[in-house]
């Protein structure tokens, strides 16, 4: 992984559930069922493994499943829309009626994606400079790449509302009527034809109109189209309606009294057919071969240059072009405030205030506070927290610690678990000796069981005298810090299968003793040769952690399972999950 | 929508009326030709004692039309002329959350790999279509899983309604895969009902359209399907597609690469071939005019971004037309290698126009729409229509393709069997062989008198019968289809339309919610018959 190494990745346990409903087959069923016996050890190198593994920072947790959970096993509400580039609300009927994008005047650059800005075509003299509104015309231009709007010709008569002025704009300055003002025109233009048998007179009107000057384009026949088949959903509908509603006419008769029979279902006909659409005015599109023979000669003679980039044409709104002239600027994407629930008891996991300039939150509550944090790292270096201040040098200085990892040579690494809660915890851990895959790296943990105390305020061990008393050389709050005397093997201490190696206020370290393995391609690589895929070489040891403590009853959403009383008002909890060390890489 | 509008009930009882009472009431109903003024649709009265307004409710839920390709996914909602996204499947979306790698200095986007290798362009798929029978299903359904979140986390942005589904997917997508994507679906967005629609017929929605030859150039394969009234008839395929024409794109690189002077060490990855295949590939005419001459020997720099500097490849503009040819086309393999799975494009729409019933053929062949990223190649619908044009004039409509032995022996056997009095045949038999096909073949009618009484009674035109000449023209003049297929048998023309595409046709089709046939809830108007079905009760997959 590309991530700086070592780090640690957690399973969340949504995978484990089985929320999969695919039916399974005979094979697969027997296959999981011999499987749940043994409980399989995690692979972080299997092709699900990159959808359930996540940063300790990305995970929530509910406290009434007692659950990590990922952005998978949450539910999202928004709260507020808002644009990024100008913070203002969106209210959510606009939304609905204006789309994703905002309506004012933010608008990024088609070719780099950046800001523009609505500027003045012409430095403005000095009168017009004390203007209160200074005369356009304005331009959109980008600062970073130069492009204006004048690149494809489209000038502003006024500052404001720059999408509006979009709207009735095409490339090259030709002024199109907007969305909505063509779908009236088209429902005009089809009320006008009552029927196909007039279909020569339909062409006049269309000529006549401003949309005609400017080819169409595909929202034009997309709204062609539309009305077209409104029209024939109201064709049948009138067919039977007020107008032929007389009391002479049996059928009224009968409908009448279908009125007042009660319960009877009338069976309903068959439906008369739409027709198929017929002229252009009807969003019926012909193809002429003229089109693309001009396409081919403006490529041939425009070249590379001309033509957009795959990132471009995704960049676009709607209808990404194929030549640079025809890009348009894009309106910025709205953003929203969301609140999370867990997805199977409704809690609320993270709310924030739904105010666009805060960002504060009134419900958050982290896996960070709740799960043992499990870090890792090399024996033989300062922690990592000291390098902080210093320059990247250094540090990329010690990533070639960890990215230089020679097969089968021993390595020792620090293990520490770092207590959030406020009880003290039990700490089991468990790895396979070897890891899954084709490089098999031995990992070791030379302590696998021990306690780590609990998350008390930082100042309680300071003034407890008898722990200073007991530990004479004092340990530190935290094991980043433990800087006083840096714990290395020229301390004089080694490591000791069975016991721990260090231990302080809230944390604990032990250490894993790794033997990474042999790359295939190398001459030593026992088993089937090939070349290394991405990744292989790096070495992620899959741990499991179980945490066992007693904490104050809260009662109700308990599991039974999970959850036995011991003692008055103190429960037995149980955490369990997976994590993933990445330890570093092997060199070839 | 599931209370009924009035104006749906008076057509119900009017119906009903007209079917038990006197005819005279049906005549009422088609005797005003010119429309009377009517309070337009979208203001029906929504109950008969109610009043108007009510309506304004109805779009009270999102409706949201999701189309999912082999290589990219397409949402939004219904109404809008295009979608809001359009995500193509890309290396990140396999990545875990919190590896950042695609922003590291020195990581070239595009995948290196094996060229050769299967996994040539993996990441850049959903699925492939025989994975489901292996394990790979779980990867499956995460990345639809993941993709719809991020689909609704960025794009659409959704409030609290409830959602209403319509799911674009080509009809013969395997049963798994759908399980996976509805799954996506439901889980993901908390869909109320989700509606399949087949991507073919959505086509034919978009463009206005009943029936049609659907040819659809895609990533794996191209489908050629064959549309009447919105039922799907006949669908063949070939493996002539995206992919294959990718694979040309990156061996022409090399090829060229190779040429150039400056002697540049570059593996082309995924992406890089695709975007040179994208901004200026193209494709030739049948007979390319002379005149073109100074464009082919025009000169395309394409840029190499990944190599260690910045260099161009200088690539002659006609050569670029060449991956076309060989993986589209086929004009470079000789006829006996191609097999039934890899035909050539026109091949393939012609086997299957062949293959229709006559009627429908004439319907699909002035008919022809293509959908697929691939058929924007700029100049193909061209190629493709100058190509089957050419081999229909060839080869004409006939299922044999070589009599073989037979061809010296059936003017004898014509003779005897028909029971002439005349030896004078040869005309004869011309004409007969024509007559068959006479709605297709070219330069038929003017012989036809002086022979007619000759004819054998097979061969004889059919007898006149007024009465079912009259019932036809008067279901033909209530239906209202096009002229073309009330009008007098002309010849017709190989003719290609333009669609807005499946998207946009599903995103017509629910905005006006014409209901399918089948679909679940009674009381809509079932104006089309479609093959939907709606998955309003799926017990399987609702929440609780």
């Amino acid at each position: 992984m590309s991530q700086q190494f070592p780090y640690t990745y957690y399973s969340c346990s949504c995978v484990d559930t089985p929320t999969s409903l695919l039916p399974l087959s005979r094979k697969s069923v027997e296959a999981r069922s011999s499987s749940d016996e043994e409980e399989t050890t995690f692979d972080p190198r299997s092709s699900r493994a990159n959808f359930s593994l996540y940063p300790l920072e990305h995970l929530l947790y509910c406290t009434e499943c007692h659950q990590m959970r990922c952005s998978r096993c949450t539910t999202e509400e928004v709260l507020c829309w808002y644009c990024p580039s100008c913070l203002f609300e969106v209210p959510s009927s606009t939304v609905r009626s204006e789309g994703n994008r905002c309506t004012r005047s933010c608008y990024n650059c088609p070719i780099c994606t950046s800001f523009l800005t609505v500027n003045l075509l012409d430095a403005p003299t000095e009168a017009q400079r004390d203007a209160e509104q200074p005369p356009g015309p304005f331009i959109l231009s980008c600062s970073y790449c130069n492009w204006t709007s004048l690149d494809i010709g489209i000038k502003f008569d006024k500052a404001n509302n720059i999408t509006g002025q979009l709207q009735r704009v095409r490339n090259g300055g030709i002024i199109v009527p907007t969305p909505k003002e063509r779908e009236n025109q088209a429902e005009r233009l089809l009320r006008k034809q009552p029927n196909h048998e007039e279909e020569e007179e339909v062409k006049s009107p269309l000529e006549e109109t401003p949309a005609a000057q400017a080819p169409p384009d595909a929202d034009d026949f997309f709204s062609n189209l539309n009305s077209f088949y409104k029209s024939q959903l109201a064709d049948t509908e009138t067919s039977a309606g007020p107008a032929e509603f007389n009391v002479h006419s049996p059928s009224s008769i009968q409908r009448l009294l279908n009125l007042y029979s009660t319960g009877k279902k009338t069976k309903r006909g068959k439906p008369k057919p739409m027709r198929e659409s017929l002229t252009t005015a009807e969003g019926l599109q012909e193809y002429s071969s003229s089109s693309e023979e001009e396409l081919i000669h403006r490529l041939a003679t425009s070249g590379w240059e001309a033509t957009t980039s795959p990132s471009q044409r995704s960049f676009q709104e709607r209808h990404p072009p194929r030549f640079t002239s025809d890009l348009r600027p894009t309106a910025t994407l709205l953003r929203t405030k969301r609140s999370k629930r867990c997805k199977t008891c409704r809690t609320l996991l993270s709310r924030p205030e739904p105010k666009v300039n805060t960002t504060r939150y009134k419900i958050k509550v982290l896996a960070l506070n709740n799960i043992p944090k499990v870090s890792i790292r090399s024996l033989n270096t300062t922690p990592q927290s000291l390098l902080t201040d210093l320059v990247t040098i250094s540090s990329s200085m010690q990533q070639k610690e960890y990215t230089t990892l020679h097969p089968l040579m021993p390595y020792q690494f620090l293990l520490t678990l770092t207590n959030p809660l406020f009880d003290p915890i039990k700490v089991t851990l468990a790895t396979p000796t070897t890891t899954p895959g084709r490089v098999q790296t031995r990992v070791t943990i030379l302590c696998p069981q021990f306690d780590v105390g609990a998350n008390t305020d930082v100042w309680d061990d300071a003034l407890n005298s008898t722990s200073s008393q007991n530990n004479p050389k004092r340990k530190s709050a935290a094991p980043g810090l433990s800087v006083a005397s840096p714990p290395d093997n020229s301390d004089g201490k080694q490591a000791e299968a069975g016991k721990i190696w260090d231990k302080g206020r809230n944390w604990t370290s032990v250490i894993v003793e790794v033997v990474p393995g042999v790359l295939p391609g190398t001459p030593a690589f026992v088993g089937e040769g090939g070349e290394v895929r991405e990744d292989e070489g790096v070495v992620e040891c899959p741990v499991f952690v179980k945490v066992e403590y007693e904490s104050e009853g809260l009662g109700a959403g308990e599991t039974p399972e999970r959850v036995r009383m011991v003692g008055e008002g103190k429960e037995k909890r149980e955490v369990a999950f997976w994590c993933v060390l990445g330890v570093g890489k092997i060199v070839g | 929508m599931s209370s009924q509008t009035p104006s749906q009930d008076l057509r119900k009882a009017s119906l009903t009326a007209s079917r038990n009472a006197r005819p005279s009431a049906h005549t009422i109903q088609h005797s005003d030709p010119t429309r009377s003024p009517h309070t337009p649709l979208s203001r029906s009265v929504s109950g008969l004692y109610g009043s108007p307004g009510s309506s304004f409710r109805v779009d009270e839920d999102n409706l949201l039309i999701f189309d999912f390709g082999s290589r990219y996914l397409r949402a939004g909602f219904a109404g809008e002329p295009a979608p809001r996204c359009e995500i193509g499947y890309g290396p990140d979306s396999w990545r875990r959350v919190g590896d950042y790698r695609q922003w590291d200095l020195g990581c070239y986007p595009g995948g290196k790999g094996n060229r050769d290798g299967e996994d040539w362009g993996r990441e850049y798929e959903l699925w492939r279509l025989l994975e489901w029978e292996g394990g790979e299903m779980g990867v499956v359904e995460d990345r639809v899983e993941r993709l719809v979140r991020e689909c609704e986390g960025r794009y659409l942005l959704l409030d609290g309604r409830s959602k209403r589904v319509t799911l674009v997917v080509p009809s013969g997508l395997p049963r798994p895969l759908l399980n996976v994507v509805l799954k996506g679906l439901f889980e993901g967005l908390q869909a109320a009902t989700i509606t399949l629609m087949p991507s073919p017929v959505m086509a034919c929605v978009g463009a206005g359209l009943r029936s049609a030859l659907v040819v659809d150039v895609g990533w794996f394969e191209t489908t050629v399907t064959a549309i009447c009234e919105f039922r799907e008839v006949e669908c063949r395929r070939s493996i002539r597609a995206g992919k294959l024409l990718h694979e040309e794109f990156s061996n022409l690189l090399e090829e060229e690469l190779g040429k150039s002077e400056q002697q540049i060490k570059h593996q082309f990855g995924f992406e890089e071939v695709e975007e040179v295949m994208t901004r200026v590939g193209w494709c030739r005419p049948l007979n390319p005019p002379t005149t073109e001459e100074e464009i082919n020997s025009k000169i395309i720099n394409t840029t190499l971004a990944n190599s260690e500097t910045y260099t161009t490849l200088d690539i002659p503009f006609s050569r670029l037309a060449d991956p076309a040819e060989t993986a589209l086309l086929g004009s470079k393999t000789p006829k006996v290698d191609i097999d039934d799975h890899d035909l050539p494009l026109h091949q393939l729409m012609y086997t299957s126009l062949l293959h229709l019933p006559i009627d429908i053929r004439r319907i699909c062949m002035t008919r022809i729409l293509f959908t697929g990223g691939v058929s924007q190649l700029p100049g193909l619908k061209r190629r493709v229509y100058q190509e089957l044009d050419a081999l229909v004039a060839e080869k004409g409509w006939n299922l044999v393709k070589n009599y073989g032995s037979a061809t010296g022996k059936k003017r004898p056997l014509r003779e005897r069997s028909a029971n002439l009095p005349t030896p004078s045949t040869s005309p004869l038999e011309v004409h007969a062989v024509k007559h068959i096909d006479r709605d297709h073949s070219s330069s038929i009618s003017t012989k036809d008198t002086p022979t007619t009484l000759s004819l054998p009674p097979h061969l004889q035109p059919q007898e006149s019968d007024p009465i079912s000449e009259k019932l036809s023209r008067l279901t033909l003049s209530q239906s209202t289809t096009t002229p073309s297929l009330t009008t007098a048998p002309t010849k017709p023309q190989i003719c290609i339309l333009k669609t807005l595409g499946p998207w946009a046709g599903a995103s017509l089709l629910s905005n006006l919610r014409i209901r399918g046939a089948s679909s679940g809830k009674g009381g809509g108007v079932s104006k089309y018959v479609f093959f939907c079905c709606s998955l309003a009760v799926y017990p399987q997959f609702r929440r609780g």
